[in-house]
Order: C-alpha cells, then sequence, then structure tokens
C-alpha cells in the first residue's frame, strides 16, 4: 500500500514537471500530438502506480521521452512549415460568403449540426450572417461576420483614446508585494509604500491592490475578524 | 529555446541511461554466472566449500535484486529468488536437481540481459 502511496506522490510531481515543460500551450488548446501525448501519459502513468511489480522507470522513461520529442518536434514545427502541417494539419474553410463547402465539411467529417452549434455557441444563428469559417487544427470553428452583421467598435466610430495603456496589475496579493508586476508597469516599492501610506493602510492589511502605469492604485484591504 | 534544451539533455539522459543499464546488467549477470559456475563446480568436485560459495551466491542474489529491479519486473526476478532459495535444502539433500537449478537460474538471468535489448522482435 505505501509503494502505492509513494509511486502515485512521485508520479504526481512528475507528470506535473512534463506538462509544465508542455508548456502553457498544452493546457489552453491541444494540438493532434499534444492530444495523443495526454492520452498516453495518462495511462501509461497508471501502470506503475497500479502494478508495483512494474518498475517506475517503465512509467518515468516514455513520460518523458513522449513529452521531450513533443517539445523537440513541436519546435522544428514552428521553424518548418511543412512539418507543421503534417504534424498539425492545416486550417479549413467550410464557409465562405455563406455558402457551405459541403465537401469540406464531409472531409472533416462535421455535420451540419456540428457547425450549427459552433457558431450558435459564438451567438450567431443565421449561417447568412458568415461571411468566413474556418475549421482550426484544434478543432475550433472561427468565424469572420459579414460586415453588417459585426459588432460596432470603437475603432469603425472613430473613437480613438490617446491614453490608452496597459490595464492594471496586481502588485500586492495578500500582503505580499509581487515585484515583477511593479517592474512592469515602471513602479518601484517606495513608491507602492508612499500610495499606501497615503490610503492610510499597512502592507499587511492589503488584501488586493492594484495599480496601473498612470499610477492609479486600486486597495481592497482584509476583512476583519469578527 | 530553454526548454528545448532541457528536453534533449532529458532525451540523451534517458538514452544514456538506458545504455548504461545494459552494461550494468551484463556486469551484475556476470558476477552472477561466476557465482554460479563456481558453486555448481564446487558441487560436482564434492568439495566442502559448497555450502560457503552457496551462502556467497545468496548475499548476491539479494544485492543483485535491488539493482536489476530498477530495471526489470520485479515477478521475473521473484521466480529467481524462488529457485536460490530452494538451492541450500537442494544441497543439504544432496539432490541432483542442485544443478539443474543453478542452470535455470542462469537461464532466467540471461532473458532478463536479452529483456534488455531492442530486438526488433521485441520493439513490434
Amino acid at each position: 500500500m505505501l509503494i502505492v502511496f509513494f509511486r502515485a506522490i512521485i508520479l504526481y510531481v512528475l507528470i506535473v514537471l512534463s506538462m509544465r515543460l508542455m508548456g502553457k500551450r498544452q493546457i489552453g488548446e491541444l494540438q493532434p500530438s499534444e492530444l495523443v501525448i495526454t492520452v498516453l501519459m495518462s495511462n501509461i502513468a497508471t501502470l506503475p502506480i497500479e502494478d508495483i511489480t512494474i518498475p517506475m522507470a517503465m512509467g518515468v522513461v516514455p513520460i518523458f521521452t513522449l513529452v521531450c520529442l513533443d517539445v523537440i518536434l513541436s519546435h522544428f514545427s514552428l521553424k518548418f512549415r511543412g512539418l507543421r502541417k503534417i504534424i498539425c494539419g492545416s486550417p479549413k474553410i467550410v464557409v465562405s460568403d455563406g455558402k457551405i463547402d459541403q465537401k469540406q465539411l464531409k472531409d472533416l467529417r462535421f455535420s451540419a449540426d456540428d457547425l450549427m452549434e459552433s457558431l450558435r455557441s459564438m451567438g450567431i444563428f443565421d449561417i447568412c450572417e458568415v461571411q468566413l469559417a474556418v475549421v482550426e487544427t484544434t478543432g475550433k470553428i472561427s468565424v469572420y461576420q459579414k460586415q453588417q452583421f459585426r459588432p460596432v467598435t470603437n475603432g469603425s466610430m472613430k473613437i480613438i483614446d490617446d491614453d490608452e495603456g496597459d490595464p492594471p496589475q496586481l502588485v500586492v496579493d495578500n500582503g505580499k508585494i509581487i515585484d515583477s508586476t511593479l517592474r512592469f508597469i515602471g513602479k518601484d516599492r517606495d513608491w507602492l509604500m508612499e500610495k499606501l501610506d497615503e490610503k492610510k493602510v499597512p502592507l499587511r492589511q492589503v488584501y488586493i491592490c492594484t495599480a496601473d502605469d498612470s499610477g492609479k492604485i486600486t486597495v481592497i484591504g482584509k476583512e476583519q475578524k469578527k | 529555446m530553454k526548454r528545448l534544451a532541457v528536453c534533449v539533455v532529458i532525451l540523451c539522459s534517458i538514452a544514456a541511461v538506458s545504455v548504461y543499464s545494459i552494461f550494468a546488467v551484463e556486469k551484475a549477470n556476470d558476477k552472477l554466472f561466476r557465482l554460479i559456475d563456481s558453486t555448481a563446480q564446487s558441487y560436482r568436485d564434492g568439495s566442502e566449500n559448497t555450502k560457503q560459495m552457496l551462502d556467497e551466491l545468496e548475499d548476491y542474489w539479494r544485492e543483485y535484486y535491488v539493482k536489476v529491479s530498477y530495471l526489470s519486473q520485479t515477478c521475473t526476478l521473484d521466480d529467481i529468488s524462488y529457485s536460490v532459495a530452494k538451492l541450500p535444502a537442494l544441497l543439504e539433500r544432496d539432490s541432483e536437481d542442485f544443478l539443474s537449478e543453478c542452470e535455470s537460474i542462469k537461464a532466467w538471468a540471461k532473458k532478463i540481459y536479452d529483456s534488455q535489448f531492442p530486438h526488433l522482435y521485441s520493439v513490434f
């Protein structure tokens, strides 16, 4: 029992590390190769946990081999477009100027229901509103609406704000200063302490504090214990 | 780029450790075979040292088990352990099976060594 317990802990740490090694892209969207790796990894990891006669190395070696190969392959696929097309495939246009490319949909094994479902999830209920719809390599459908159906933007209304900067960043989290975000907005600890003094809130009483590069600061204090 | 370098290092390390494991098993097998051969020879000669050699073989087997268990399924090693455990009783009874049991240990150990090689039949 203890062997299984320790193995589970070790493999958990190793899988978290290997997922980190695969990078953030892995968590957000799965390319075909990444999906294969994820499925394989979850399967391989359970083997040495369940069966204690199997050495740990039999789980660790394939997991790291697969992850490393994936990272190396994705690095090369960034450099070589041809390789990227082989590994990830290429986006396919399924709707052009409101007309569905039925052959393409059939090739992709997408039903009309799948297409309509994806469009509805984007708030489009009429196919005629679609100028262009593309099935991405992840299987997600991206849609470009016809001009008359596109939402009004500041750009189209010619509303331009010259003072636009980055949004406020979290600079204090539960009484702890986050130096990296302070640096990002071009401020330092002295500036922050000065601002907190102005607001008469001691650092250890700050629950959340956000600030932007213009110097605007928002402080939310900790709730007092009843 | 850093991630790529880490991955290349990990892959190279895995390849290196895999190759090293073959040599580690080979080395461990060599010593095991030497001990088995000398014990079997001593048994054939009817030497009084056989018991002492068998003790040495049993001690080494425990060491071998720990080393090889990192690379091979322990059920295979357990089969050899049963054979090693039988040897003192067979020696005491002066059974003819003593030598055949020694040979079977060698065969199992050779099987473990062979299983480390990526033969075409074992890969596919």
